[in-house]
This record gives structure tokens, C-alpha cells and sequence, in this order.
């Protein structure tokens, strides 16, 4: 009935041309208008909850996005508001979550930040982060390099000498505080455990996250221990998903990952094994695979073919009532951290599990309290950030919670570092670590 | 409109240069609200500080720029929309609860906090804040004053209007007052509720808070028909069993949010009604049983009592039906409109039909304890069409609603939205006041202005017909010559004793008891009738009203101000104005939030700004305790006062009274 106008109708293969919503598949133009404006998205907002300011709402993302399509607002970088308005979202979802409407705001979100090329990320953080995409084994080099470098106290002498100061540079202060004091690359870890990454005739593919890999390797041991009591098992190491190009590149880029992961997982058992994820992120963003390829047949149906054989940790779990903890832990609660969504079979599935592991010391959370943000917004916006951990540590201590319980290894990172800093009585640990 | 730089300097200066925004992305994001509205404003400030407030409104004042108070912006009717440009001033970053008092039962708060925020901050206290707004998650309590907001909980514990106990006003020149209830003269706080931001802007507000109730018992009760459903309430009121929430449905609703989201609600059920009772065990065990008996009288088809669980789920399934509405398609419009509970089983049959004529889908709910209904109207605003047949279809709804006595609006306001419509809710006299009331508090017309006060009411409002035949015909004609001599003059009652009789005005020629209806449960009464005659009257027909028996008049015990509880069971009034012209407000309504609340400006005034002829309040099946008198205190002539008087009365005809004169 209506036009449908494009961000950018020179290059639409830059935009997503429909979008995955709760409701059905929808064009941009006729998802944003679907917000009736009544604001409840604002309750959740953990921006508006900061600046209590339209720009930084939901309702407010999504009429820019609107205002922009209809032409009554130009798209033009240097505006300082359209930016902020941006890119402060932490495209956690909870907005969606409250919609009568299930307006997708996170979505709309991704492509006015893709019309206006916004780089979110530092600069030098982005390039060597796209390295894994573009250059892996460059990215492996580069990385152990790194790790060296500030087991070397490289970091400290650069902030002692206020090298890491410099406009920039600031996030490697952030990243070395953040990262574990000791790194054991993934192969030595698995080694000593006696655990192989890959089994012959997989019935499995395991495909851990970029923090599993690198950074914390206990995660992946983890997953594959659960993995195999239940599964021959195969590893993709050095795969990447196409999530990191989605949310802070060019969705061409993102595209082209996914296809590769997408072939590669086609040819594997014909396309019919599971594949397991350890981040809720990732999780997410494979779920939702299917609508970067809407009128591209064939790659459209292997997304959906990998979207049904996913897994998450939560689902490979095993838990049944005999499998309670007989320790008295204290409180324990579950830290919803992730990208697009906070709420579905994976969340629910990790709360029936939590409730069952831990009984009555499973601490329920409300719908307004805070999470860490995810999938590296502390590096975006990182203000926003410090006073959004600040919440959640609030909101652990409130209900004097010794255990925090992640669906990802970034927001365990990030929520471990607020924790020491704020609140040491509690700990924040990965959902596969849980019953270790 | 063009705001000087000199302005923006100054509001920078204020406020700080990062909160003074005029780029389109900030002023297109402050052009709408819930409703179908979109003004454009000019500048928005984003106030961060309660003590900004005076400072920017002075410099406002000092440019002759127009500004509209904003919080969460959820409003329905376009309050918060700028026809005229100007500034918005953002209060949503003023959060503060500023002080919590159990003992003496009450909560000091900005106007930014968030209406469900102050319910959890009392929680743990064993507190709660009784006004229950829909949208409570996310409006505020500032919005909730201006809107004067209520909720399922309305019929027993009232709307906001009901709750403040004392406001911090800044007045459109940048004055700052502080209007407390306990204060004699006309009850400024209740004239304030519902007046939609149009009189200053409030930054501070006192509110009461009751102790949490013990128990709460949720029932879910299926009706062949709507009048079933509505003579339950009815017999329940007669019972003298008040529930906290009495919510319905029709059967169309019933159907969609099942369809949406089962929730085991009776799809083949007229109505559908969810009640809840709360209070002591004891209490509420018998209450229970009457519930069942006068549900099986009304042919109640099922009666179902919810544990928790059920009840979230049932309270759940009833918001889905908006939930239900939005996924059909990208708009919804909630209207709103109320009745007498008496007309409500008519007026619904018509709205549906008038929605069957104009092939609209929408789902209709309604409180059944107020006559308050919300149709939820679905459409497109990308297709005009669409959008024009909505507005008139809005539009015919609200006409239904005034054709059975009722108002246009029970709790979402005026607005710009229906402002047109409220020449056909009120005669002009009635408009007039509306229009000298704006005028005192804000003779610039800068607070929130084009709101309310509907565009040359004059040529559109219809006059009331004068009934010659009627005794208050001939008591305005008397009144009118008293006027006409020019000299000032004390309104009194029946027992007045006055050194001079040339000083006296009395209403006790009006003692007629015009109604009783044991519908809707009120009663009017003229002002000249004495309480033992309106006691025995009400005796006659088994029915109590909260007043005490004496000889003092009805009109006494609204004006003196002796008897402020009294002020929330009135429900409509009429009065003589100083101009002889005679203004309409209210009925047997349980809520109006159409216009300025005129029962709280008379109540109180000792008679000076006019004087009450009529009034309609509530009555009740069960006795309670009387209402006891405080003792009468000269009226204080504030600022606001002054300013109202000099609008109503230049000459100063009515005289203030120094002691008790109005009994």
C-alpha cells in the first residue's frame, strides 16, 4: 500500500531488505512504524535509564529511524545528536522484549548505524578484531604477540609512561584490565586435560567463541567435556560467524563469513549435525542468520537449516532434580547479558536449570534491573558503560549474591572485572562452569 | 517561532549549554506523544536540577515564549504537543524520591519519578501508592498530577486527585508557590489535578501512601450479557462491598486475546469481569460469599477464584488485549471516554456498532466500576484515509458518551485531541470560567498553551435551555439583582446571624432534593437543603451519605471548608458565578478529567468566587462513621486567590467572611 523507503537506496545489498521480527518477516519502513510511540520501551532502556532524555530511548531510535526514511531528518555523520543517539545503544533488546508491538528497535539500531558507516569502535580495536575475518593466522600472530607483550609488563610501562593516555589508545588500559592475569592458549589446555577437540564421525560441531579460544580456554574444555558425555565431537577452530562485520562492520562482510560457515557446515554430514555455541551472542545472531539472505534462495535455506540445528550450552546441559547442589553456595543469579534479546528458549532453559541446580537460592531478577552491556560496548561508549556495570554490581549486592552466572565469556570478563572492582563478595562465571 | 538568542544564551546560562537543544533531531523527537499529534517545538530544555525550573520558566516569561512540561510522554490526547511552538522542558531526569515517612504516611518526590518506581521503593516498607495508571511503568507521578491519572484501583481508592497532599508550583511568571491541602480557601491542589500542565509547572510533590493490604483475592466472573455484568456492580455496591479492581471485557476482546495468548478466559461469555477484593481475612472472607451470591443472582455463568498464579495470568491476558491490538496492526488509538455506570450496558452496545458501521477493529474494555471504558482502535497513520475515519469514529464514540450524561474524558485528559469536544460537554458559562481560571494563573497564555479551553467555544457550544418553571431559574434572576445593586454582600446559609441584614444572601430557598439514584449511587441535592433533611431522606430509601445530621447546609459544608474529606464524594455541581451566569460541572460521574476540576475551585472558597446552587455526590448501602467538622479558618488570600478573584469578581462583590457565615 505504501512506498517502502530505503536508508540508502544506492546500495541495498549494504542493508538488510527484510527483517526477522517477532511478528513475521517485515520491511524496515513498515517495522519501525509499528512503534505506536507509548514509550514503555523507555522503562528498560539502560541509556534512557542514564540520560532520562528522548534521543537516548527506544521510541526515540526508532522515530529517527522513521524521520529518516520519510526524509524529514537527513542522514549526515557529523550530526552530534543522530551519533550519540546511535551509538549509545547497547542493542541489548530488552525494548523488544516489552513491545506490545515487538518492535525489533536493536535492528533498526544496526542499519541507521550502517547508512551513516558509524565506526563505534577504536579504530586500531576494530582493525586488528577484523583481522580474524579477513586475515586469521596474521590475527593468531598478532594476538600470542600481544599476550607476550604484557606478560612482559609492556601495558603497565605504556601507562606508566601515559602512552595508553592518548586519545585511542585509552581501551587497551580497559583490555589488560579485563583479561585474565595468566592466558593458556586452547591446545595446551586440552592437552593437559586429556581432551580431544576432534572425534572421528562427529555428531557434533562445536564451534567455539572468540573468547573461548583466545582468552578464556576453561570454557571451551567445558563445553567439549559436556559435549562429548552425549556427542563424538568436532571442533571448528579459527571459524569465524560473520557476528563481528553484523554489528560493528559492513554486513557485505558479514555476508560473505556466514556464507563460508554456512557451506562449510552444508558439507559436513550434509548439513544435518547440531551445531553448539558457548556465547549467547553468537547463539543469537546465528538464530537470526536467515534474514541477511532474504531473496537468495539457497543461502537463505542453509541459514535456516543452521538456525534449526543450533545449540546452545543450555541444551546439551545435563540436569535433572537428583542433580542439585548439596553446598550451600548462596544466592546465585543469572546475568542476562547479550545482543538483540533477552528473553527465549535459551534464557528460559538456563533459568529452569539454575532453579533446579540451586533451589531456592536461584535469585529471580526483575525486569528493570541493570546487566553488564554486551559483546564489547564497554569499548563504545565506555562511560555509559562503567555507570551501567555500577547497576548491575548494585543489584547483585542488593540481594547479596555470591555467584553471577553468564551465557557469555565477554560478559563474564566484563561483569568479573566491575565485580572485583565494586562488590569481590560475588563472582561472575560461565554457565558451563557451573555444575564443574 | 523565532526564539531570540539572547534566550538561549540566558537558558544556556541556566541550565547548562549541553542541555538548551535546537537541532532537528531534538525537536522532532519532542513533537509527539502517545497520541496521533506531532507539533514541532522550537527548543527543548532538559532540566536536571528541580531548582532549574523558576530560573528557566523566569527567563521563558521574560521572552514571551510558550513552554510544555514533559516527562515520559505518554499521554493519549496530545498534552504534551507544542501548537505553538515554544519550548519543551524535559523534568524526566528529576528522579528523586526525596523522603519517605511511614509514620505519618507519606512521600516527598520530584516530578520525574516514575509511577511503579515509587511502588517498589515502598514495597519493602509494607507500603503502597494507591493511583494505578496502565502505562505506570513508565509514566510519572508529575504527569500523573497533570493528568490527574487513575487505574483499575479508581473505584476504591481514587485517582491521583485523591493522593496529593501538597505541590511546589512555579507559576508561568517564574513564581514559585507551595499549595497545600491543609490550607483554608479553595482546594488550589485539586484545581491543579488534571489541569494538563496549563496552570505552571509542579517540582515537587507530597503524596499519600497507605499501608500495604493483607491479602488480595482475584476472581474471574463470565456474564451471559453486559447488564448482568453491570447490575453485579451495581448489587455489589449496594451490598456495600467496594473492590479494589473491577475489570471487563466484552466478548469481541475476550476472543482476540485468547486467540493471541490463552489464558483460559471465557470466549463465549457477553463479559467478562475481573474483580478483585482486598483487606483483613476476616473482611474479606464475607465479602467473598456476598460476591458469589450477587454473581449467581446476575445469572453469572463461572466463578472462578484465582491463586497467584492464575491471577498474574489473568492480569496478564487483560493487558494483552492492547498487546493483541498493536501485533494487528502498526497504530492503535486508545480512546476514552465515561459514563454513569447505569448507562454503561447502552453506550457500549452503541460504541460497538458505531465500530461494526465503520468496519474498525479494535477491542473495548472498561472499568465497571466508574463507567470508564477504553476502546482500542486499530489502524494505519501512514494511510489518511484511515486516519480521518478513526478521528471521526473517535469522535462519535465521545459524542455517545456526552449523549448518556457522561464526559470525554475519565483519566487521559483533553489535550489538544479533544478539546473540540468539550464545547459540546459544557455551556459557554462553563468555558468562560475554564477560560478566566487559565487567565488568572496565566494571563501570557504561556504555560502549555491551545490545550483544554476549546478554539471560539461560543458559536459551538449548545446552550442549556432556560427552564423558567425552575426554582433556579428564579434564584439566578434574584441573584442577578443582587448583583445588579452593586453592593457588597456575604452568601450564606439558613442559620447565618449577621449584624446587617442589607450584607446577607441566602440560599436557603433552594431545598429540594432533586434525585436520588440507587443506580449509580448518588444523590442531588440542592444547596439550601439542611443535613438532617438530607439524612432522612436518604433514610427513606436505605441509603447513606457521609455527612453528618444538623442544620447546617449542604452548600455550608462544601464551602466552609470545614468538611475536606466531603471534597472526593462530590461528583458534579452547579453555581452561580459574581457575573450572574450559572457553569455545570461533573454529574454522576465517578471520573472526569475534562477541564478544570471546578468542584475543588468552589470547595472551600467560603463563597466568594460564586455560589454552589447544586450538588451531586456519592452515596452508600452501609453507614459508615460520619464525617466529623474541623474548625473554620478565614480564608487566606494568596497570590492565586487574588488573581482568581479579580478575574471572577473585579468589583469585589462577594465578601470574604471572617467568621462561619455559610451554614
Amino acid at each position: 500500500m505504501f512506498n517502502d523507503p530505503c536508508l540508502e537506496p544506492l546500495f541495498p545489498r549494504k542493508h538488510l531488505s527484510e527483517l526477522q521480527t517477532a511478528l513475521g518477516t517485515k520491511t524496515l519502513y513498515n517495522s519501525v512504524c509499528a512503534c505506536n510511540r507509548c514509550g514503555v520501551c523507555a522503562a528498560v532502556c539502560p541509556t534512557y535509564q542514564l540520560y532520562h532524555q528522548e534521543n537516548f530511548s527506544p521510541r526515540g531510535r526508532n522515530q529517527i529511524l522513521r524521520l529518516c526514511l520519510e526524509g524529514k531528518i537527513k542522514l549526515n555523520k557529523k550530526n552530534r545528536v543522530l551519533h550519540e543517539a546511535l551509538v549509545s545503544c547497547t542493542l541489548c533488546g530488552r525494548c523488544n522484549e516489552v513491545c506490545a508491538a515487538q518492535v525489533p528497535t536493536a535492528q533498526h539500531v544496526l542499519e541507521m548505524r550502517r547508512a551513516l558507516g558509524l565506526r563505534v569502535l577504536p579504530r586500531l580495536l576494530q582493525r586488528f578484531l577484523q583481522l580474524r575475518d579477513n586475515k586469521p593466522r596474521l590475527f593468531n600472530v598478532l594476538a600470542r604477540t600481544s599476550l607476550i607483550l604484557r606478560r612482559l609488563w609492556v601495558v603497565k610501562i605504556a601507562w606508566l609512561l601515559q602512552i595508553t593516555h592518548l586519545p585511542g589508545l585509552t581501551w587497551i588500559n580497559h583490555l589488560d584490565d579485563i583479561l585474565p592475569a595468566r592466558i593458556i592458549p586452547l591446545a595446551k589446555v586440552l592437552a593437559n586435560a586429556n581432551v580431544q577437540a576432534n572425534q572421528e564421525n562427529p555428531q557434533l560441531i562445536y564451534l567455539p567463541s572468540l573468547e573461548a579460544e583466545f582468552i578464556l580456554p576453561d570454557i571451551a574444555l567445558d563445553t567439549l567435556r559436556l559435549a562429548q558425555k552425549k556427542y563424538r565431537t568436532e571442533t571448528w577452530q579459527n571459524t569465524t560467524t560473520g557476528l563481528f562485520p553484523y554489528v560493528y562492520g559492513d554486513l557485505r562482510q558479514s555476508r560473505k563469513m556466514l556464507r563460508k560457515l554456512l557451506a562449510r557446515h552444508a558439507k559436513t554430514g550434509n548439513g544435518k549435525l547440531p551445531l553448539l555455541t558457548d556465547s549467547i551472542d553468537v547463539y543469537l545472531f546465528l538464530k537470526r542468520a536467515p534474514q541477511l539472505f532474504s531473496g537468495r534462495k539457497l543461502w537463505q535455506k542453509r541459514a535456516q537449516n543452521l538456525a534449526q540445528n543450533l545449540l546452545f550450552v543450555t541444551d546439551i546441559f545435563p540436569v535433572n532434580t537428583d542433580d542439585k547442589t548439596t553446598q550451600n553456595p548462596g544466592p546465585v543469579q543469572l546475568e542476562y547479558s547479550a545482543l538483540f534479546e533477552r528473553q527465549g528458549p535459551a534464557f528460559e532453559k538456563a533459568e529452569k536449570i539454575l532453579a533446579i541446580l540451586f533451589g531456592k537460592n536461584f535469585v529471580k531478577c526483575f525486569y528493570t534491573d541493570a546487566d553488564t552491556p554486551a559483546f564489547g560496548y564497554t569499548f563504545v561508549a565506555p562511560k555509559n558503560a562503567t555507570r551501567m556495570s555500577l547497576k548491575t554490581v548494585e543489584k547483585i549486592a542488593r540481594s547479596q549474591t555470591k555467584q553471577v552466572v553468564t551465557l557469555s565469556g565477554l560478559a563474564a570478563l566484563e561483569l568479573a572485572y566491575a565485580l572485583k572492582k565494586f562488590y569481590p563478595a560475588a563472582q561472575a562465571t560461565h554457565f558451563v562452569h557451573v555444575n564443574r | 517561532m523565532h526564539i531570540p538568542t539572547s534566550a538561549l544564551r540566558a537558558l544556556r546560562r541556566a541550565v547548562g549549554s549541553q542541555n538548551v537543544c535546537t537541532d532537528d533531531v531534538s525537536v522532532l523527537l519532542h513533537a509527539y506523544d502517545c497520541s496521533l499529534s506531532r507539533m514541532r517545538p522550537d527548543v527543548i530544555i532538559h532540566i536536571t536540577k528541580s531548582g532549574q525550573v523558576a530560573r528557566v520558566i523566569k527567563i521563558l516569561h521574560q521572552f514571551h515564549i510558550p513552554f510544555v512540561a514533559r516527562a515520559g510522554a505518554t499521554n493519549h490526547a496530545g498534552s504534551c504537543s507544542t501548537p505553538k511552538g515554544g519550548a519543551v522542558l524535559n523534568l524526566a531526569a528529576l528522579t528523586n524520591i526525596l523522603q519517605i515517612n511511614t509514620q505519618e504516611g507519606y512521600v516527598l518526590v520530584e516530578p520525574g519519578v516514575v509511577t511503579a518506581q515509587l511502588g517498589q521503593a515502598l514495597e519493602p516498607l509494607g507500603f503502597f501508592y494507591a493511583p494505578d495508571p496502565a502505562s505506570q511503568k513508565v509514566c510519572t507521578l508529575g504527569g500523573n498530577l497533570a493528568q490527574n491519572a487513575s487505574g483499575a484501583r479508581c473505584l476504591k481508592y481514587g485517582g491521583t486527585l485523591d493522593h496529593v497532599l501538597e505541590a511546589t508550583l512555579v507559576l508561568p511568571n517564574g513564581e514559585t508557590l507551595t499549595l497545600s491541602r491543609q490550607e483554608s480557601g479553595p482546594d488550589w491542589v485539586g484545581l491543579l489535578c488534571g489541569s494538563e500542565g496549563t496552570l505552571g509547572i509542579v517540582t515537587q510533590l507530597k503524596l499519600k501512601i497507605l499501608p500495604a493490604v493483607q491479602e488480595v483475592r482475584t476472581f474471574l466472573i463470565s456474564f451471559n450479557t453486559l447488564e448482568d455484568c453491570v447490575q453485579t456492580v451495581t448489587d455489589l455496591t449496594a451490598q456495600g462491598v467496594i473492590p479494589r479492581c473491577m475489570e471487563a471485557m466484552d466478548q469481541l476482546t475476550t476472543q482476540t486475546v485468547e486467540q493471541m495468548a490463552p489464558a483460559g478466559l471465557p470466549v463465549n461469555a457477553g463479559a467478562t469481569l475481573l474483580l478483585e477484593l482486598d483487606g483483613e481475612k476476616a473482611t474479606l472472607g464475607k465479602e467473598e460469599k456476598i460476591v458469589q451470591q450477587v454473581c449467581r443472582q446476575n445469572h453469572a455463568l463461572a466463578f472462578e477464584k484465582a491463586g497467584d498464579e492464575k491471577a498474574v495470568k489473568w492480569w496478564h491476558a487483560r493487558q494483552n488485549a492492547y498487546n493483541a491490538m498493536a501485533r494487528l496492526a502498526p497504530n492503535v488509538l486508545v480512546c476514552d471516554g465515561t459514563v454513569p455506570r447505569s448507562e454503561l450496558p447502552a453506550t457500549l452496545k452503541k460504541v460497538r456498532q458505531i465500530l461494526e458501521q465503520n468496519n474498525i477493529t479494535a477491542s473495548l474494555l472498561f472499568h465497571a466500576g466508574d463507567g470508564n471504558f477504553h476502546p482500542q482502535l486499530v489502524f494505519d497513520e501512514r494511510n489518511s484515509i484511515e486516519r480521518q475515519r478513526i478521528s471521526k469514529v473517535a469522535k462519535l464514540i465521545l459524542q455517545t458518551c456526552l449523549e448518556a450524561g457522561g464526559t470525554v474524558s475519565g483519566e487521559h485528559g483533553v489535550g489538544v485531541e479533544k478539546r473540540s469536544m468539550l464545547a459540546l460537554q459544557y455551556n459557554q458559562d462553563t468555558l468562560d470560567l475554564f477560560s478566566h481560571i487559565k487567565h488568572a494563573f496565566d494571563p501570557e497564555n504561556l504555560a502549555n498553551p491551545c490545550k483544554i479551553i476549546p478554539v471560539d467555544y461560543a458559536e459551538k457550544t449548545i446552550g442549556a435551555a432556560d427552564n423558567k418553571a425552575d426554582k433556579l431559574y428564579d434564584f439566578q434572576q434574584k441573584f442577578k439583582q443582587q448583583l445588579a445593586q452593586e453592593k457588597p454582600f456575604f452568601v450564606t446559609g439558613t442559620n447565618a446571624v449577621l449584624q446587617t441584614q442589607e450584607k446577607n444572601f441566602s440560599v436557603k430557598e433552594l431545598n429540594e432534593i432533586t434525585d436520588i439514584d440507587l443506580t449509580n449511587y448518588t444523590v442531588t441535592a440542592q444547596a439550601g437543603v439542611t443535613l438532617t433533611q438530607l439524612a432522612r431522606a436518604l433514610k427513606k430509601h436505605g441509603v447513606y451519605s457521609v455527612l453528618p445530621e444538623g442544620n447546617e447546609t449542604l452548600g455550608g459544608v462544601f464551602s466552609s471548608g470545614c468538611y475536606p474529606a466531603f471534597y472526593a464524594h462530590v461528583t458534579g455541581l452547579q453555581a452561580l458565578l459574581p457575573s450572574g451566569s450559572c457553569v455545570r460541572y461533573g454529574g454522576k460521574l465517578t471520573k472526569n478529567a475534562a477541564g478544570y476540576n471546578l468542584l475543588r475551585l468552589f470547595a472551600g472558597a467560603q463563597g466568594t468566587l460564586g455560589i454552589v446552587t447544586e450538588l451531586t455526590f456519592k452515596i452508600y448501602a452501609v453507614k459508615a462513621p460520619p464525617l466529623t467538622a474541623t474548625a473554620f479558618v478565614p480564608l487566606i488570600q494568596n497570590e492565586l486567590f487574588k488573581q482568581i478573584k479579580k478575574e471572577l469578581d473585579p468589583k469585589n462583590l462577594l465578601q470574604i467572611p471572617e467568621k462561619k457565615v455559610h451554614v
